[in-house]
């Protein structure tokens, strides 16, 4: 049996492992592969409980590093993870790699610059990505634990560690794991989606030190490959018009288009806009303003797993007037973002 | 056993949205039961027959809907990327509509 490295149900392996009809080396992998999988599912299941615990608790994570370790690994094109350990990946002969390592110490920075945050957890957890994952694959996530990217397929994507938003996205995930624990289904699933959005464009604007007017908004602009750019796609998302022709996957714009059972990417199309609208209306840099207000929503809220939409943008209208009291035209910004997605 | 029929895949979701209402990115495929090894056949079953109510998607993880026909009826279901076995996963392939 070939190493196939997905995490089926322990029961499914358990039988096959049983299974005196398979051949003796089906069913010790299968026993293998269920003693790993079930490993890692309570790894991933302690770890999120131990999240929400320490939390509801009120008690902060010991602090494991003044600032994160950023580690990177290579899957070969295979499926195993984390794959082989890429020693010096800054200095790396394999430019995903360098870039993995230089985007990821980035956002660290980004994090720790602008919302004094030390990783991921807020206490220096070390940041893990796994690149060169899959053949051809189409996609990066975060895993729980770390992220992982695919190269793309040449056609409709490119590298996925291309793209610093990307980058961004995917800690952010993270980051909204160690705070918030927003769940990934309904309105929960699409606030989840649209923070990694919205901090993956602030990390992408604050690179390039662009203003609210310079920057792009675009999620994905950098991955878009040349069968997408030659029919005229420009990116995934446009958080300034989720709706428009020239992204792969446009979003509905009004919360009232939103029904159960939709995709996270698309739910949070109007969380988007109206995240983009504050940083219009406000104006100056994202980061600085509206930025910290979300910020502060996800810090301050406590677990909030099912939190709707309706009860995040309560949060963002009460903490734009008690963060910018001398200022009251933020709170109006952020209210009128708001009411335009029609929340 | 699954009867020797056709499996439809669709992949879904992704960091990209993949088949989402209004995307122009589609994922699907399709495999001949008879084409699965014994082990990723018994898997499918057990996906079939299993209790999926804790198949929690990961963010940005792709979701599978699978289709199989047994019988005159036919059955669908909807799994995360991690309860799917390689030879599945590896029948769709990404296009643009």
């Amino acid at each position: 049996m070939s190493c196939t490295c997905f995490i089926v149900p322990s029961d499914v392996l358990e039988r096959l492992a049983a299974d005196p009809e398979l051949a003796a080396d089906l069913r010790r992998t299968a026993l293998e592969t269920a003693t790993i999988s079930d490993q890692i599912r309570k790894v991933r299941d302690e770890a999120n409980a131990l999240t929400g615990v320490t939390m509801a608790l009120g008690l902060a994570p010991a602090t494991v590093a003044l600032a994160p370790v950023v580690t990177v690994f290579d899957c070969k094109h295979q499926q195993t993870l984390p794959g082989t350990p890429v020693p010096n990946p800054g200095s790396s002969n394999d430019s995903t790699a360098e870039r993995t390592f230089k985007e990821t110490t980035a956002v660290a920075k980004f994090y720790k610059d602008v919302f004094n945050r030390n990783s991921i957890d807020d206490a220096g957890m070390t940041m893990l990505s796994s690149m060169h994952f899959g053949l051809d694959y189409n996609n990066a996530m975060w895993n729980g634990s770390q992220m992982i990217y695919g190269d793309g397929d040449n056609k409709i994507f490119i590298d996925f560690t291309k793209a610093d938003d990307v980058v961004g996205h995917e800690l952010t995930h993270g980051v909204t794991q160690h705070t918030l624990q927003l769940i990934y289904s309904g309105d929960a699933g699409g606030l989840n989606e649209s923070m990694s959005d919205c901090f993956g464009s602030m990390f992408r604007q604050w690179r390039a030190n662009q203003d609210v007017n310079q920057a792009d908004w675009l999620i994905g602009h950098d991955i878009m490959g040349p069968v997408a750019t030659s029919k005229g796609f420009d990116c995934l998302r446009d958080m300034a018009n989720p709706a428009a022709a020239h992204c792969l996957a446009p979003q509905p714009t009004k919360y009232s288009q939103i029904t159960p059972g939709m995709d996270p990417h698309y739910s949070s199309g109007p969380p988007n806009l109206a995240f983009y609208l504050a940083c219009k209306k406000v104006g100056g840099l994202s980061w600085e303003k509206v930025g910290q207000i979300w910020y502060r929503v996800l810090i301050t809220a406590g677990p909030s797993p099912n939190m709707t939409m309706s009860a995040f943008a309560k949060k963002t209208r009460q903490l734009a007037i008690s963060m910018f009291e001398p200022e009251p035209t933020v709170a109006a910004g952020v209210d009128h973002a708001w009411q335009q997605v029609g929340l | 056993m699954a009867n020797q029929n056709h499996v439809r895949i669709e992949r879904l979701g992704g960091f990209a949205g993949f088949g989402q209402p209004g995307s122009h990115l589609k994922s699907k495929g399709e495999i001949l039961t008879s084409d699965l090894s014994d082990a990723d056949l018994s898997a499918l079953d057990s996906l079939f027959d299993g209790d999926l109510s804790k198949d929690e998607p990961l963010p940005d993880s792709f979701r599978y809907r699978i289709t199989r026909k047994s019988g005159s009826s036919e059955q669908t279901i909807e799994v995360s990327e991690h309860n799917v076995p390689l030879s599945l996963k590896n029948a769709v392939k990404d296009t643009l509509e």
